[in-house]
């Protein structure tokens, strides 16, 4: 079912991140490469997103047309806000506001939206900032690899619930999302611990968030549990009161799947 | 604190897609291009009442899903078809005859994501942005502007405007009329290029024509759901 372009769209998705990653630690010194995941994810993401899109999403004119461009934008926040000298207060600003423009965007002006565009529109940006806020802790404490590996494994079955209850396209377009991270945790597997990936927060919310509330809204019913697929990573929370260390490796990622499973039984049964 | 705040917001996103139905509204059913058979199918009393307005009196036949069927199957490309049936649950509209009580014209609005198939995610799939992207365009429209006689007897050969999926063309096909118990009946069959309407994903997987089926004197009946 997927076509020769969307492969190619993936593979593209995948492959610059990787490019990107590896270029980054080539050449970029110690102390800048906080920014090459961030450049890695969304310009790889932004330019399968173009591949299969471009003569649709350029300029814009759908809600779904922005997740491209707001991850770029959200790698130019993250950029500022995830460096550790950055207030808390700053921060969390910084990234409010970005919530708050890309649940803008990304809510649709259909006459029929239930709830009113407004509501959707907080409901939205609040939904995006929980999931970076809780996130975001979790990749400066949690190992990166592990952390990685969630997002990565989240974004997927996020994708695939959305290509069976909602849309191909919309699948395809939050497949790209986890081709981008899978791309750079490729290349940046053995160095991942040794750089801080916190704004990754950011443009992983963005992305799962997103594409989760359009996959929500758009079929009639709506289908409410692919809300719940971008929460996974957020199984290993618990770790984050002390505990994980002790913790085995196989019970996160079993919580982690636990809640990928309660989301697409969601999805599937509605 | 952190952890309360997503735990409440994810409560308000959960409640938001499970709460009221987001079919209601729409600008199929606010519009003025409502089709009248959208309450009357949600009720059988009325629904009683329309069939029986549905009968030809002054020269006009008031059409919807009582005694009308307007159906589709697409296929898939590849050795297997697969076909797939659908067609649409809620339109209406008028259809003028002339002196000798055959059809003149016809008009006919449809809730275009009023769409049914025997498979749900089906469904979902052809109301998305992959075909008919109902939410942005939830009503079609087709309004005859010719009908000839054909080559034999009881055909004729209908010319009309057909909306659909927000693009407005022109579009021909054959059809069989006759009078039967004093009403006019129609029976047309013709491929619909989905392409030419600005459908076009999945051309590789799904094949760009789409046999259509429009019989009035018919009532429209949803085929049961079946396993994919």
């Amino acid at each position: 079912m997927i076509s020769p372009t969307e492969i190619l769209a993936l593979a593209i998705a995948f492959a610059l991140s990787g490019a990107i990653a590896w270029a980054g630690w080539r050449w970029l010194p110690e102390c800048r490469r906080g920014v090459v995941s961030l450049l890695a994810v969304a310009v790889a993401y932004a330019a399968g997103y173009f591949l299969l899109a471009y003569d649709d999403a350029i300029p814009p004119t759908r809600h779904f047309h922005w997740p491209p461009y707001l991850v770029l934008g959200a790698a130019v926040v993250a950029r500022f806000a995830a460096v550790p000298r950055c207030p808390t207060a700053l921060r969390w600003a910084l990234y409010a506001a970005a919530a708050l423009a890309c649940a803008y965007f990304l809510t649709p002006t259909w006459p029929a939206l239930w709830p009113p565009r407004p509501i959707c529109i907080a409901l939205l940006a609040g939904y995006i900032l929980a999931v970076t806020l809780a996130i975001e802790p979790l990749l400066r404490r949690i190992d990166p690899k592990t952390m990685l590996a969630a997002m990565i494994v989240s974004l997927g079955a996020l994708a695939m619930l959305i290509t069976y209850r909602v849309s191909l396209v919309y699948g395809i377009f939050a497949l790209l999302a986890a081709a981008a991270f899978a791309g750079y945790a490729a290349v940046a597997w053995r160095k991942a611990d040794q750089v801080p990936l916190a704004g990754l927060a950011l443009l992983y919310a963005v992305l799962a968030c997103g594409w989760a509330f359009i996959g929500c809204i758009e079929p009639r019913p709506a289908a409410p549990g692919l809300l719940i697929a971008p929460f996974a990573p957020l199984a290993f929370a618990g770790a984050v009161a002390g505990s994980y260390r002790e913790r085995r490796f196989a019970l996160q990622i079993g919580a982690a799947f636990a809640i990928l499973a309660a989301s697409a039984a969601w999805v599937i049964v509605t | 604190m952190r952890a309360k705040l997503g735990l409440w917001i994810a409560c308000g996103l959960v409640c938001l897609g499970c709460g009221k139905p987001v079919i209601e509204g729409g600008r199929a059913t606010s519009s003025s291009a409502e089709p009248a058979s959208t309450s009357a199918a949600a009720d059988g009393e009325e629904t009683t009442a329309a069939t029986t307005s549905a009968s030809a009196t002054e020269g006009e036949l008031a059409i919807g899903p009582e005694n009308t069927k307007i159906g589709f199957v697409g296929t898939h490309v590849g050795a297997e078809p697969k076909p797939r049936t659908g067609g649409f649950e809620k339109f209406s509209g008028v259809v003028k005859l002339d002196a000798d009580g055959k059809i003149a014209s016809v008009v006919v609005d449809i809730a275009a994501d009023s769409l049914w198939t025997q498979h749900p995610p089906l469904t979902a799939h052809l109301n998305a942005p992959d075909f008919l992207d109902t939410r942005e365009y939830p009503t079609a429209k087709f309004e005859s502007t010719k009908f000839e006689d054909g080559a034999a007897d009881g055909e004729v050969t209908v010319t009309g405007d057909l909306t659909l999926h927000g693009v407005t063309k022109e579009i021909t096909f054959p059809a069989k009329v006759a009078i039967a118990h004093d009403k006019p009946t129609l029976h047309a069959e013709f491929p619909l290029k989905r392409a030419e309407f600005g459908m076009d994903k999945k051309l590789d997987g799904v094949h760009d024509e789409v046999a259509m089926t429009i019989v009035i004197g018919e009532k429209t009946e949803k085929l049961p759901e079946t396993a994919p």
